[in-house]
């Protein structure tokens, strides 16, 4: 197929310059997304925080880890955020591994066999700490487990201070400890926390702290979709009105064309990505996560999904009014079934994989594993793959019935 | 220019095209006259490659329009029937966007634009939306959209259809000039008027045949060169008629129907004036006289049996 940037840019500057001819798409392009979001993001309530624990936890190994373990656990048994759901002495680090592969917990501590020995010993016992993805959530659950390991490790450090028995005969011994002796170990405490990770985690809960960290990128995500599929109409308006005879005619060919009214879309959504985006950022204070990558990724993929479809729908449409009922059910149907109005986590699981199968479900996906586990584009790979898939049977589809369309 | 053998074209079990062969000249200006539905906007379609054949072939301007649809889109313009612009932008900014996917681009494409513009009368509304033009104005400016790439041979598609006299005569008048300067032309109609106004040859299509081909004079001799006169008159003066006739050189008899006489003359200029004498002198009414010149209409009465406007 021949294509020639220069008509395509041409055909994309004149669909452009439609869109903002017409004060109506100004609604839909900017005031009611915008609108919309704002008032759903201060309406909602905060659906996540305050509720069960973020990240479960096993613990596995030293069946003789004294009190030192005791003392270890006992704040993670106690922290909001965490929540031990096995204790197992028997575990090795495989059976551990298969377990963070299949998503059944989130993290793991390892302890040894000797620990309460070395420590007792004056060694430097280390506990194995393993977590469930590569890059962000690890750094999560890391940045709030460390704390409250590191706060454990002081205290058992200080411990070895002070001579138990000496202490019950002479409770004055017990506190003439030396501080400079104190901060060296705080410095250096004597456990050691040895984080590893291991697997990825789709069903470990996720830490979204404000629900306009839903809301804000779901309705970017519909106000896009919905934009960009009342746009197939212009395409039957074409072809019914003869322009789009008049362009056949003209030098531009049919990949020109398809390109020109795609590329078009993709950029009427970039500009509501950002748009929409950045307003919630600047307004709700949303961050999107670790990965700016991603996130670019995601939204070019998502808006690119959009434009297809669009696209599709115009070719495929026998009249205008066809082209808006139609646009009007996959613009309301599809963020409804992909969990951009409320969060695919609350429907039930066969829902959910429906919901993760549409292009919209996989979007606001990868933006929840972006914002609450820090998801960069490798933990979201299957997610962008999804998304890949539905633009190249979309965009396929789109150019076979449009060269249809175009020679009869 | 336009040359066209045996073409056929079906829509399913539609036959819009039945058979169709034509030739247009060079510098012509061919007229296709058919009522609504007749195929006139289809043989456009498949003269401009916007649609394949059936059967039959075609060559527009030395390019043969089922192989070679770019050489023949690269040599002709086409007005479509609609309004083919973009009614939410201005006059100037569709010409522009016309002209760019035509290859035009800088100072060329503005020469171009304002130089059309100025064609169709339009160069005050430039930048006027589309939407708020008058049908008349619209008109012309579909019209220059599709002459912004300067082609050889131009298709227009009914391009006068409702919109008034005076807007339509402005239209006419550009064609003319347009004709004159060279452009062959395809011009597509059902009013007779127009047709027998602008057009040098002329073909005549019902039902997707054509039902006449030729010069519009030669058109127009077939059916004869003789004036009817009618005119009311009492069944009891017929006799006096009659007498009176046989000095005018009468073609066929005079007929009498519904109280109302019809006779064929040669020479008008002659007979009418002695007519008019003759009913005012017998206080007959006068103004029911009629006189009809032959034309198409009549042409097309005698091919079909079916008046031209439905
Ligand atoms: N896309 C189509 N599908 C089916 N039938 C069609 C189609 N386009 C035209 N026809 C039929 O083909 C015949 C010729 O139509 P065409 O539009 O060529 O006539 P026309 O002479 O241009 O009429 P008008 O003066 O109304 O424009 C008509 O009977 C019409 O109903
Ligand atoms: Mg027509």
């Amino acid at each position: 197929m021949r294509l020639n940037p220069g008509l395509i840019w041409t055909i994309m500057r004149l669909r452009l310059k439609r869109v903002m001819a017409d004060r109506a798409n100004l609604i839909w392009l900017v005031a009611m997304p915008l609108v919309f979001s704002f008032i759903m993001g201060e309406l909602m309530g905060n659906w996540s925080s305050g509720s069960s624990p973020q990240f479960t936890f096993i613990v596995y190994g030293a069946a003789n880890g004294g009190e030192q373990l005791a003392e270890i656990l006992a704040p993670l048994e106690d922290h909001e955020d965490f929540a031990l759901v096995v204790r197992d002495t028997t575990a090795s680090r495989a059976s551990i591994r298969a377990l963070l592969e299949e998503s059944r917990v989130s993290g793991a501590l390892l302890v040894g066999d000797g620990f309460a020995d070395s420590l007792a010993a004056g060694l430097t016992p280390t506990v194995d700490f393993f977590h469930d993805s590569e890059r962000g959530s690890s750094q999560r659950i890391r940045g709030a487990f460390e704390p409250v390991f590191a706060a454990a490790a002081v205290r058992i450090s200080a411990q070895q201070l002070v001579d138990p028995a000496a202490a019950a005969d002479d409770p004055g011994k017990a506190t003439a400890f030396d501080v400079a002796r104190y901060d060296s170990l705080v410095a250096a405490p004597r456990v050691r926390l040895d984080a590893e990770v291991l697997g990825r985690s789709r069903e470990a809960n996720l830490l979204l702290t404000d629900s306009r960290q839903h809301s804000g990128p779901s309705y970017t995500l519909m106000f896009i979709l919905m934009f960009l599929l009342m746009g197939a109409k212009d395409l039957v308006q074409e072809q019914k009105q003869r322009t789009l005879d008049r362009l056949r005619l003209s030098w531009a060919s049919t990949g020109d064309l398809v390109l020109g009214f795609f590329l078009s879309g993709m950029i009427v959504g970039a500009f509501q990505a950002v748009l929409l985006l950045g307003m919630n950022a600047a307004i709700f204070g949303i961050d999107y996560g670790p990965s700016p990558a991603c996130l670019v990724l995601v939204m070019l993929l998502f808006v690119a999904v959009s434009s297809a479809a669009g696209l599709l729908l115009g070719t495929l449409s026998r009249s205008g009014g066809q082209a808006d009922g139609l646009g009007m059910v996959l613009g309301l149907g599809l963020p409804a079934l992909g969990g951009l109005w409320w969060p695919l986590e609350i429907v039930p699981p066969f829902m959910q994989s429906i919901g993760r199968a549409l292009p919209t479900g996989q979007a606001i996906t990868i933006f929840h594993d972006m914002i609450g586990r820090g998801w960069g584009i490798a933990e979201s790979a299957p997610m962008l793959l999804g998304l890949t898939a539905w633009l190249v049977v979309l965009l396929a589809l789109a150019v076979v019935f449009f060269r249809r369309a175009v020679n009869p | 220019m336009i040359e066209i053998k045996g073409l056929v074209k079906k829509y399913g079990s539609t036959v819009a095209v039945d058979n169709i062969s034509f030739s247009v000249e060079r510098g012509e200006l061919f007229g296709l006259l058919g009522p609504n539905g007749a195929g006139k906007t289809t043989t456009i379609s498949v003269l401009s490659t916007l649609l394949p054949a059936t059967e039959g072939a075609a060559v527009v301007a030395g390019c043969d329009v089922a192989k070679d649809a770019d050489g023949v889109r690269r040599r002709i313009g086409v007005v479509p029937q609609e309004i083919a612009l973009y009614e939410d932008l201005g006059a100037r900014d569709n010409l522009n966007f016309w002209g760019r996917l035509y290859g035009l681009s800088g100072k060329d494409l503005q020469r171009r634009t304002e130089e059309m513009l100025e064609a169709v009368e339009l160069g005050e509304h430039a930048r006027q939306k589309v939407s708020s033009f008058s049908g008349g104005m619209k008109r012309r400016l579909n019209l220059a959209a599709g002459l912004m790439h300067g082609p050889e041979v131009l298709f227009l598609d009914e391009p006068t259809v409702g919109i008034d006299a005076q807007a339509r005569g402005k239209i006419l008048a550009l064609i003319r000039r347009l004709n004159e300067d060279g452009l062959t032309v395809l011009y597509t109609t059902h009013y007779l008027e127009e047709a027998e106004q602008l057009c040098d040859r002329i073909g005549v299509i019902d039902r997707g045949k054509m039902v006449a081909l030729g010069d519009k004079d030669d058109l127009i001799r077939q059916i004869g060169d003789e004036d009817t006169i009618s005119f009311l008159l009492p069944p009891e003066r017929l006799d006096e008629l009659l007498t009176l006739s046989t000095k005018w050189d009468l073609v066929g008899d005079v007929e009498h129907r519904r109280g109302c006489a019809r006779l064929r003359v040669r020479d008008t200029a002659r007979v009418l004036p002695e007519i008019q004498m003759w009913l005012a002198g017998q206080q007959l009414p006068l103004d029911h006289l009629e006189v009809h010149r032959p034309n198409l209409e009549t042409l097309y009465l005698n091919l079909t049996g079916r008046a031209l406007r439905e």
